[in-house]
């Protein structure tokens, strides 16, 4: 992957919307060991993997 | 609010030593912090799909598109963190090859949202601005697993959030 700074401003600048998300999850991260944040990481991917399997019984076939 | 989510980044990437701040944080576990910023964004992704969908501002196949491809992602960040956890450490033994594992994994799931496209504006504009945010988790993870000694990339999202920084206050 090859950003220069100015990418990465405009990238920064666009990506307000999970802004609270990002914030709380700074949060929470903070102090946790490895295997603790490699849960966490992956009971988020759980939840994804659920609220797409949701998602996806909402609609027509 | 620009501005907070601007030093909120920069409170991250000093943080977990991504700028070579911290020196005491290990590459894995740089790798186990940020693997959870992708985690988290594309759990923010399902989401605004679902929102979207609910408004009917996408269509049924562009919503089973959307989580399909977020769907993927997640089970990719799975497979990466798995493969990360079993090793006893990042160190100059494998660290290339968890970079091109990660960065085969990046650009996977950077093609496969960049090729996703759909109709009703505002949604492609919501959209789009999400997907920003999951290039800024990719180049996270990307300068944390570089910043271990092998090239520019940390110093140049270094470089990056401080310019933004700078222009998210005006």
């Amino acid at each position: 992957m090859n950003l220069d700074p100015q990418t990465i401003a405009l990238l920064i600048q666009a990506g307000l919307l999970v802004e609270k998300d990002l914030v709380a999850w700074i949060q929470s991260r903070q102090g946790a060991t490895d295997d603790q944040l490699f849960d966490k990481a992956l009971a988020l991917d759980a939840d994804t993997h659920e609220r797409v399997k949701a998602l996806l019984a909402t609609l027509p076939a | 609010m620009k501005k907070f989510f601007v030093l909120s980044l920069l409170v991250l990437l000093l943080s977990f030593g991504g700028v070579g701040c911290r020196k005491n944080y290990t590459p894995k576990h740089v790798a186990a912090v940020s693997t959870n910023g992708i985690a988290a964004v594309l759990n923010a992704g399902v989401r605004l799909d679902a929102s979207l969908s609910q408004a009917k501002v996408l269509s049924p196949s562009e919503t089973k598109e959307y989580a399909k491809l977020i769907d993927e992602a997640a089970s990719d960040n799975d497979r990466f963190i798995e493969t990360v956890r079993n090793l006893p450490a990042v160190d100059p033994k494998n660290k290339q090859q968890v970079i091109q594992l990660f960065e085969t994994f990046s650009a996977n799931l950077s093609n496969n949202f960049a090729a996703f496209h759909v109709k009703n504006p505002d949604s492609q504009k919501k959209i789009t601005e999400w997907m920003a945010t999951v290039q800024i988790a990719l180049a996270g993870v990307d300068a944390f697993l570089q910043s271990a000694g092998v090239g520019q990339t940390g110093k140049q999202l270094a470089d990056g959030v401080t310019a933004a920084a700078e222009n998210g206050g005006k």
